[in-house]
């Protein structure tokens, strides 16, 4: 019986050794782990869609690798609806090396339209990021954060001012309509603005076209104006506007005159 | 029990549990940086560590008594209740600020469940290895 107790007692000790050892090297390679955030880049593709590029680098200097690493990203309005939700998956992040982790964040630009509020006005989005991960095969781990941030409308304080006819000779007038707005977001705005003069009956009396481009971050303040045949002046008539970009549309925004 | 074997138990629990100290001061260390977040996690790993050097300390003493063994077998149960009551969720979590981190401890604890549970067991057998040896000597040390 002594013999089985010592081998028991032997037993016992390797192992509570082995454990020891592993929970503290573990702890001792957690506090290893390095994550580095690069700068977020932005992309505009053809197909409309805003994709925010992030980079990070992991650096495990620790002793044991990280395996299942899965990012989900989600972005919500304050509404609470959905704008876009992400994942990325690597299988493995091995010990004493660096590894790169892209996470894109798309947006359609045309879903935006849907949200039009997004359009013109600054809203704070809610993040909402997921890691997922199991560290020394042994301990799974979760991380989770809630960050807020601001997102810049393109159309910011878009404001349309009141129409004002004005003779041109003795065949046009000019219908002159101030249009300002500040492009708070991050790409520019580029694009034509389509302005229809509708009278009494619902007939167009004039249509003008105008190219935009405000550069991220700049302002826009200008007078759109449009030729109407003084004989078609409509008194009771409305304005409609629509703008037009490869991101994204809007519109008509109706300005009733008289 | 004689006064020269009572010295050497001294002087090896004194042993042991400087060498305890130094293991657990080590651990404390080297787990801060991960586990200095939780909520009284230095009251909880101290009230743990002082337990277990008194008790490595008392088993000591007690040595080649009956009461060592006794002492033991109820230091392994302590030992599994603890363990069981400090990680009641299995789940570790950690606020710091706007992250949370939730470490699944269920493996680890069930390895350590585990080996607590064959070190009561080794405990138990000592016990009555002992009984049955010191017995029929009718010279059961206490």
């Amino acid at each position: 019986m002594k013999i089985a107790l010592r081998m028991i007692s032997l037993a016992t000790t390797i192992l509570w050794g082995t454990l020891a050892i592993f929970i503290i090297t573990a702890a001792y390679s957690a506090s290893l782990i390095e994550i580095q955030f690069e700068d977020p880049e932005i992309f505009l593709s053809d197909n409309n869609v805003l994709a925010i590029m992030l980079s990070m680098k992991i650096n495990n200097k620790g002793y044991y690798h990280i395996k299942e690493f899965l990012l989900k990203t989600e972005v919500k309005d304050e509404s609470g609806i959905e704008i876009s939700s992400q994942q990325t998956y690597v299988d493995i992040i091995p010990a004493r090396r660096q590894t790169w982790v892209k996470h894109n964040i798309t947006f359609s630009l045309n879903d935006l339209t849907d949200i039009i509020n997004l359009l013109f006005r600054d809203a704070n989005l809610t993040l909402t990021s997921e890691v997922e991960l199991k560290f020394t095969e042994l301990l799974p781990v979760k991380i989770y954060t809630n960050t807020s941030y601001l997102w810049g409308a393109p159309f910011h304080n878009f404001t349309l001012g009141e129409p004002v006819f004005e003779q041109y000779n003795y065949t046009y007038s000019i219908l002159s309509l101030p249009l300002n707005f500040e492009n708070h977001s991050i790409f520019n705005v580029t694009g034509t603005t389509y302005l229809k003069i509708f009278n009494e009956q619902d007939d167009v009396v004039a249509v003008a076209k105008l190219p935009i481009e405000v550069y991220s971050g700049s302002k826009y303040s200008d007078i759109l104006k449009i030729y109407v045949k003084n004989t078609e002046i409509p008194f009771g008539g409305r304005v409609e506007l629509f703008f037009e970009s490869e991101p994204f549309r809007f519109g008509p925004l109706v300005i009733y005159l008289g | 029990m004689d006064k020269r074997r009572l010295v050497r138990n001294a002087v090896k629990a004194l042993v042991k549990g400087v060498v305890g100290v130094l293991i657990l001061v080590t651990i404390s260390e080297l787990t801060v940086s991960l586990a200095g977040g939780l909520p009284d996690y230095d009251l909880t790993f101290s009230t743990f560590a002082l337990i277990f050097l008194i008790f490595i300390v008392i088993s000591q003493l007690l040595s080649g008594t009956v009461f060592k063994h006794v002492f033991n077998v109820f230091s392994a149960l302590f030992l599994v209740w603890y363990l069981l009551y400090a990680f009641t969720a299995s789940v570790l979590v950690i606020n710091m600020r706007d992250i949370i981190l939730m470490v699944n401890l269920r493996t680890i604890l069930s390895v350590i469940i585990m080996l607590s549970l064959v070190g009561f067991a080794k405990a138990l057998l000592e016990l009555v290895n002992y009984m049955v040896e010191n017995i029929n000597a009718e010279n059961l040390k206490v």
